[in-house]
């Protein structure tokens, strides 16, 4: 297993786990004659989805969450996908409303293939990003596991993991705050009039562009 | 969804649900610095309202310096006229880095069907923003600015006073007598003040008799202010207390009254109230006034930083239509179709920004009826003079008879003046060229000029002694090419303006250009080809420097006497100007060069 670890360790150079890689041609292999194949296939487009997600844990969890596409210059705020997913039980009540309260959400989802489908289909096979993607995302992906049989196979684009190497460019010495209201300060970014799970979402959407062209000015 | 304050001005003339709809349909966008975010021409496919940053309205058709006709930051909404319009008149582009919230296009036209207050709000601001940019066109970049600094002192009425004993009758009939608003009764050594409306009141709803005492209808709760107050702090005052008129007080004693309208029409823009003045002009009296307000127009004009060329315009306007309003009131009218008054010189150029010397003249028709022109024109000469055009020290004026001719005789001195060249009918001949009708019938200049240019245009020898005049007066720069620093100054006017003035006008006499302003004829020659477009486009800006360099001289000394208006001290000049004037004076001296070059006068 340790020699797995080191050839990971080398394939994490490209962003990604080699178990991943092999992961996703698994996976593209075996849904290749499914409706879902078209997630499989690598994207050529330039949109991106921003994702933020929150997560209640429990026997089923409770995930809130704010998808929106973005392109080089605009987000597309008003096509914005937000929902909450629960469980079926009604003891989840309490939890909903405060996902609802916190997180400002309106539309509440059940857990099905159904639903879960709806999300892939918005998403696509575009690339995601987002702050701290792999904690977030890692419940979600146990859902679409359960219920569709597959994680979500897009490209992975970490914010913090950006902000964090671009932030050692500049000043090498300088010891990389990782809180993500911390990163939005450093990288001035403005406050946006939307509350929630969704703000969260275009603001890490706006981290993300405001590094591409941090990375682009400074070749 | 975004939750954008939308409580402001146009969101707040929708309803909730208006409200909510445009919260769902706006997205967000980010612009780099420089992008351009709409391009003239282009449709209009969003409605932008700024979040953070600043974009420039850019309109590309003019100068660089005046392209930036608006600016926008957060808050600011823009875009929504181009929908309305179908495309973009102009271009906006980010100034820094930007975000914007994008309102569709279909969204606001939805909108604006369903919330016609809403789209009534873009129509007014379109409106409201062709109504100021025409505005901004016609009156040059005249601002309030300088108005803001007038004192009371200088808008205030001769107050009438009255005794206190005097009857309401009489009271009335005096005031119709002096035409007066309002009156100021003094008893037990208290003022009261008295208008139309209080003696209205008294009469019908107190029902005193028409032989009742004035005090009684009197208010004697003045507001007051003093003579060295600003105007507008009257004009608050008079807000504030709800009247429209004030009393002046200096220490107790009475000055006089400020009333609202005088107020009002004192700030109203006064270039327009002076040529204002000029047209309702009924008498030489009035005509007068509005003819001594125009130096005053012409420091307010350049204290705004007014484009000395778009002042010299308005100036010229203004002169002529004085001069055209004091031979309507000296010169019986059916003379004007058979003669024609000249102005030459500066005034005929359209140059002059002060109030210079009178050049002018008068072309009769050849059957003209006009015994008594001789009087006449005296009287007109004395007319001008009291306008505040001071005689013409060489006495070209129509009082000298000499400058006073019918057309055949005009052509048979031009003729004796080009067979002649010495230097006093070269003067003749160049002050001729500069001739401008200002009133009667201008067909019979044009007819001169006609004969002037068949005379001289091909007459090589005359235009190469015309020109050589130009080449008079060396230019004030050193061998190596600096700034020569006499400690009296540098005269501009020979060194720099003269050569430009007179070459210009020599060659446009070679073309036959009928214009007569130096900028003007530049822009002729240029399009005829004679000139490089770029040499004339920076004798233009070197001509503009130097007037205005000589322009603040003079309006600093006006006092001194002539020679010194024309001496700029080059010490005192900023680096700037400095590196400006020494500039100009190179293409002066490269333009004589020219000169030299076309009309053959390296020898002579």
């Amino acid at each position: 297993m340790s020699s797995m670890q080191g050839i990971d360790k080398y394939a994490a150079l490209f962003g990604r786990s080699l178990r991943g890689v092999i992961k996703r041609e698994r996976d593209r292999r075996r849904y290749a004659n499914t409706p879902y194949a078209w997630l499989f296939q690598p994207y050529m487009g330039e949109e991106l989805v921003a994702l933020a997600c929150q997560v209640t844990p429990g026997e089923t969890p409770t995930i809130s969450l704010a998808a929106v596409i973005l392109d080089q210059q605009q987000i597309h705020l008003s096509q914005a996908w937000v929902a909450t997913f629960s469980g079926p039980q009604a003891a989840c009540e309490k939890t909903l409303r405060r996902h609802r309260e916190l997180y400002n959400i309106e539309t509440t989802l059940l857990f099905s293939v159904q639903t879960l489908k709806g999300l892939a289909d918005f998403i696509g096979n575009r690339p995601l990003i987002g702050w701290q993607l792999d904690q977030q995302l890692s419940t979600l992906n146990d859902a679409f596991n359960d219920h569709l049989g597959f994680g979500l196979p897009n490209a992975q684009v970490d914010v913090a993991k950006l902000h964090q190497r671009q932030l050692r460019r500049r000043h090498p010495l300088v010891e990389a705050p990782c809180q993500f209201s911390d990163a939005l300060t450093c990288w001035q970014i403005p406050a946006i009039a939307t509350r929630g799970l969704l703000g969260k979402a275009t603001a890490s959407a706006l981290l993300y562009m405001r590094l591409q062209r941090d990375m682009t000015q400074s070749g | 969804m975004v939750d954008v304050d939308l409580s402001q001005p146009p969101f707040m003339l929708l309803d909730d649900e208006g409200r909510d709809h445009v919260r769902r349909g706006m997205d967000l966008a980010y612009f780099e610095p420089d992008t351009i975010i709409l391009e003239t021409g282009e449709k209009g496919e969003y409605v932008f309202l700024i979040h953070k940053g600043e974009v420039a309205e850019i309109d590309t058709t003019l100068p660089a310096a005046s392209a930036r006709i608006g600016h926008y930051t957060a808050g600011d909404l823009f875009g929504a006229i181009s929908i309305l319009n179908g495309k973009s008149r102009y271009r906006f582009q980010a100034e820094q880095e930007c975000l914007c919230y994008l309102m569709p296009s279909t969204l606001f036209t939805q909108l604006c069907q369903q919330y016609p207050s809403f789209e009534q709000f873009f129509r007014q601001t379109l409106a409201h923003k062709a109504r100021l940019l025409t505005e901004k066109r016609a009156e040059g970049g005249v601002t309030m600015a300088g108005f803001m600094l007038a004192k009371v002192s200088e808008c205030m009425r001769q107050p009438l006073l009255m005794d206190a004993s005097i009857s309401i009758a009489g009271a009335v009939k005096k005031l119709n007598d002096s035409h007066a608003d309002s009156l100021l009764v003094e008893t037990q050594g208290r003022l009261g003040m008295v208008t139309k409306t209080d003696l209205l009141n008294g009469l019908v709803i107190e029902g005193y008799t028409q032989d009742a005492l004035i005090d009684q209808v009197a208010h004697f709760t003045l507001v007051t202010v003093t003579p060295e107050q600003y105007l507008f702090e009257a004009l608050v005052l008079m807000t504030r207390h709800k009247v429209t008129r004030v009393v002046v007080m200096e220490q107790s004693t009475l000055k006089g009254v400020v009333e609202l309208t005088d107020v009002l029409s004192y700030f109203s823009s006064r270039s327009y109230v002076v040529s204002l003045q000029v047209e309702q002009a009924n008498d030489l009296e009035t005509l007068a006034s509005a003819s001594h307000r125009t130096p005053e127009l012409v420091s307010a004009l350049m204290a705004q930083g007014v484009k000395l060329r778009f002042a010299m315009d308005l100036l010229a306007v203004l002169n002529g239509r004085i001069m055209n309003k004091a031979w309507e009131f000296t010169v019986d009218e059916q003379h004007h179709s058979q003669s024609c008054l000249m102005v030459m010189g500066s005034e005929g150029r359209g140059e002059q920004i002060l109030k210079t010397d009178q050049d002018n003249g008068l072309i009769l028709a050849d059957d003209a009826q006009w015994p008594d022109v001789a009087e006449n024109m005296q009287a007109l000469t004395n007319t001008l003079i009291t306008l505040g055009y001071p005689p013409c020290p060489g006495n070209i004026m129509v009082s000298n008879p000499q400058w006073v001719a019918s057309v055949t005789e005009w052509k048979k001195s031009i003729a004796r003046w080009a067979d002649v060249r010495d230097g006093d009918s070269l003067m003749k001949l160049a002050i001729m060229l500069d001739a401008h009708s200002v009133a009667g019938n201008p067909r019979l200049l044009e007819g001169v000029r006609e004969a002037l240019f068949e005379r001289c245009a091909r007459d090589e020898i005359l235009l190469s002694y015309l020109a050589r005049t130009a080449l008079r007066f060396s230019t004030p720069l050193t061998l190596f090419g600096s700034l020569k620093k006499p400690q009296h100054g540098i005269d501009i006017k020979k060194g720099g303006i003269f050569p430009i003035v007179h070459g210009v006008r020599t060659m446009a006499l070679e073309r036959r250009i009928g214009v007569t302003s130096t900028l003007g004829r530049l822009k002729a020659l240029a399009d005829d080809g004679r000139l490089e477009r770029r040499m004339a486009d920076d004798l233009g800006e070197a001509l503009s420097l130097l007037t205005e360099l000589r322009l603040k001289q003079q309006l600093s000394s006006q006092e001194i006497n002539d020679t010194h208006s024309n001496r700029v001290i080059v010490q005192e000049l900023s680096s700037l100007e400095r590196d400006l004037l020494r500039e100009s004076l190179h293409i002066v001296k490269d333009f004589k060069q020219h000169l030299s070059h076309r009309y053959h006068l390296e020898y002579s």
